[in-house]
């Protein structure tokens, strides 16, 4: 058994002459939820789209669950469960039935998890019912319900918790956080940022076709713009001190305190911090509080993406 | 070799549409077992003017208007069939299962035919009952006579089924298929064949082709010559549909 679970070189996709994906490389960890984020049109579901089979990439490899594909595609999608882009049924049949629809498509002992399944997402009680009278967030539990059919080593949901309440939505995050328990692997695609960082071990951010970043979300949280929060006054001399200190990029009075972020180089460790106190004091301004601003994957998002530089 | 279990899961499919169900009811079945009703009811009030409703011209009678309305059951259920799965958005679902895309466009064939062959078969069989057991201007029908007389039917249906399931695929939409067939079925087909200036190419008509089967036009083409124009028609649409489900991208 290989470590990952997904292995994905140098892989294209253009549809004329857009390039959707450009030489994306990316490594997804068995048995971790791995968040995949990106603004729209990153080129998200058409990587998914690729790695189902639905799809085939212009250039590059990709395997599988120790597969490589297209040759293994078969081995490998056995034993992978997918939402894609939103979970999609016959709207006149029933939750029940829609599964079995899709278990007759996989391995026969997929029919003997229906039942397991729609009580594992909390629907065996309404699964008698049509699926058209469902709720949006009703069809994302039985998309969830229908990916367990396969008994998954890997589930490829993509924007899962649309139109799930704050109450699914934690449901939902421990659901993965069971799955991932269980052994599985998850790729949680989303542009819930808070919901991946909550939710996922590892993550990747992808914007016009290339992976821009990638790592654990400690990795991913701690890189970047850093920034120490200090309340201090006067406010105005001491941001004028305090932007004149090395390894300071600037530092403004920021809601009622002084923001001060850091250059890449300089870390906002016990140093830096005796530093710039330093400074304050030397010139007799006194200091109420001084706290390190957590950077989050938030911040990571947009510097990473070019979110921000398409509004400006 | 056909899986099971997605037949199974076509012909559930069809089966839980209950509009699907009593059009194809009324159309393969009703149509022509109302027929001998209509003829009993009129020799019940005027047994002088109206023979009874048995009878081989009677037969052969009900078996016309089965010729006719049956593939018109047979396009709805082929269309449904061929289409559904990517009209609801289902197939991008079932083919990321790892599945063969022709496993799974090659059992709607079946799935459709296990609907729409039935009620075909239950009016030939009521059909020719009533035809043998009721008393009619004429003599019952053979057993010749009831398999010749409902081949039209039978094939009618089945071609027109195979071909919308297959152009269903092809196109993703169902309505267009419908209406494009039946256009072509009861308007076109009809029209072309009535053309001399066609020729021996009318011979290429599906319908033609199925009133050849039905014993019509003998002394114009051979038996096998519409077995192969039948055969024709069903291989490119079928081939056509399961060409763009193994290719598409979805």
């Amino acid at each position: 058994m290989t470590e990952f679970a997904i292995e994905i070189h140098g892989v294209g996709k253009r549809f004329g002459d857009r390039a959707a994906l450009q030489s994306i490389d990316l490594q997804v960890p068995r048995g971790c939820a791995f968040g995949f984020l990106g603004p729209n049109g990153a080129g998200k579901t058409t990587l998914i789209r690729l790695l189902l089979g639905l799809a085939k990439p212009t250039t590059g490899s990709m395997r599988l669950l120790g597969h490589d594909l297209p040759g293994g595609a078969a081995a490998a999608l056995a034993r992978v469960g997918a939402i894609i882009e939103e979970p999609r049924f016959h709207g006149h049949l029933t939750g029940r039935e829609n599964l079995h629809v899709h278990a007759a498509a996989r391995e026969a002992a997929a029919h003997g998890r229906v039942e397991g399944a729609l009580a594992r997402v909390g629907l065996a009680k309404r699964a008698g019912d049509r699926v058209r009278t469902y709720s949006l967030g009703m069809r994302q539990r039985l998309g969830v319900a229908r990916c367990l059919l396969s008994d998954p080593e890997l589930l490829v949901l993509d924007e899962p918790v649309n139109g799930l309440d704050p109450a699914g939505i934690l449901e939902f995050r421990g659901l993965v956080r069971s799955l991932v328990a269980e052994g599985r692997t998850v790729w949680l695609s989303s542009h819930l940022l808070d919901e991946v960082e909550k939710t996922c071990d590892v993550a990747a951010i992808v914007d016009r076709g290339h992976v821009v970043a990638q790592g654990t979300i400690a990795e991913l949280t701690g890189g970047g713009a850093r920034a120490i929060d200090l309340v201090a006054a006067p406010r105005a001399r001491a941001a004028s001190l305090l932007a004149g200190c090395a390894g300071v990029a600037r530092a403004a009075e920021h809601d009622g305190a002084i923001r001060v972020e850091l250059t890449p180089e300089a870390p906002p460790d016990r140093d830096v911090v005796t530093a710039l106190l330093r400074r304050l004091l030397d010139h007799g301004i006194a200091v109420e509080r001084v706290a390190a601003v957590a950077s989050s994957l938030e911040d990571r998002f947009l510097i990473s993406t070019t979110r921000l530089e398409d509004r400006s | 070799m056909p899986d099971l279990r997605l037949i199974r899961a076509e012909i559930l499919k069809l089966r839980r549409r209950p509009g699907l169900l009593a059009a194809t009811g009324v159309l393969a079945f009703a149509s022509a077992v109302a027929y001998f009703a209509v003829l009993a009811v009129l020799h019940a009030l005027d047994p002088s003017g109206h023979a009874g409703a048995g009878g081989g011209r009677h037969f052969d009678d009900a078996m016309g208007i089965l010729a006719m309305a049956a593939p018109v059951a047979g396009v709805l259920v082929g269309a449904t069939a061929g289409g559904a799965d990517i009209e609801a958005g289902v197939f991008r679902d079932l083919a990321a299962t790892g599945r063969s895309r022709t496993a799974l466009f090659m059992a709607r064939l079946p799935g459709a035919f296990a609907v729409v062959v039935p009620p075909v078969l239950a009016a030939v069989a009521v059909s020719a009952l009533i035809a043998g057991v009721v008393p009619g201007p004429d003599a019952a029908p053979t057993l010749h006579d009831i398999a010749g007389g409902s081949a039209g039917a039978l094939v009618g249906a089945m071609v027109l089924c195979a071909a919308s399931v297959g152009l269903a695929a092809l196109s993703g939409s169902r309505g267009m298929v419908i209406g494009v067939v039946l256009a072509f079925q009861l308007g076109v087909s009809p029209l072309l064949g009535q053309l001399g200036a066609l020729g021996d190419a009318r011979h290429a008509i599906p319908s033609v082709a199925v009133a050849r089967l039905d014993g019509a036009l003998t002394d114009e083409f051979a038996l096998a010559t519409a077995i192969l124009v039948l055969a024709a028609w069903t291989a490119v649409t079928v081939g056509a549909g399961l060409w763009r489900t193994r290719t598409q991208e979805i």
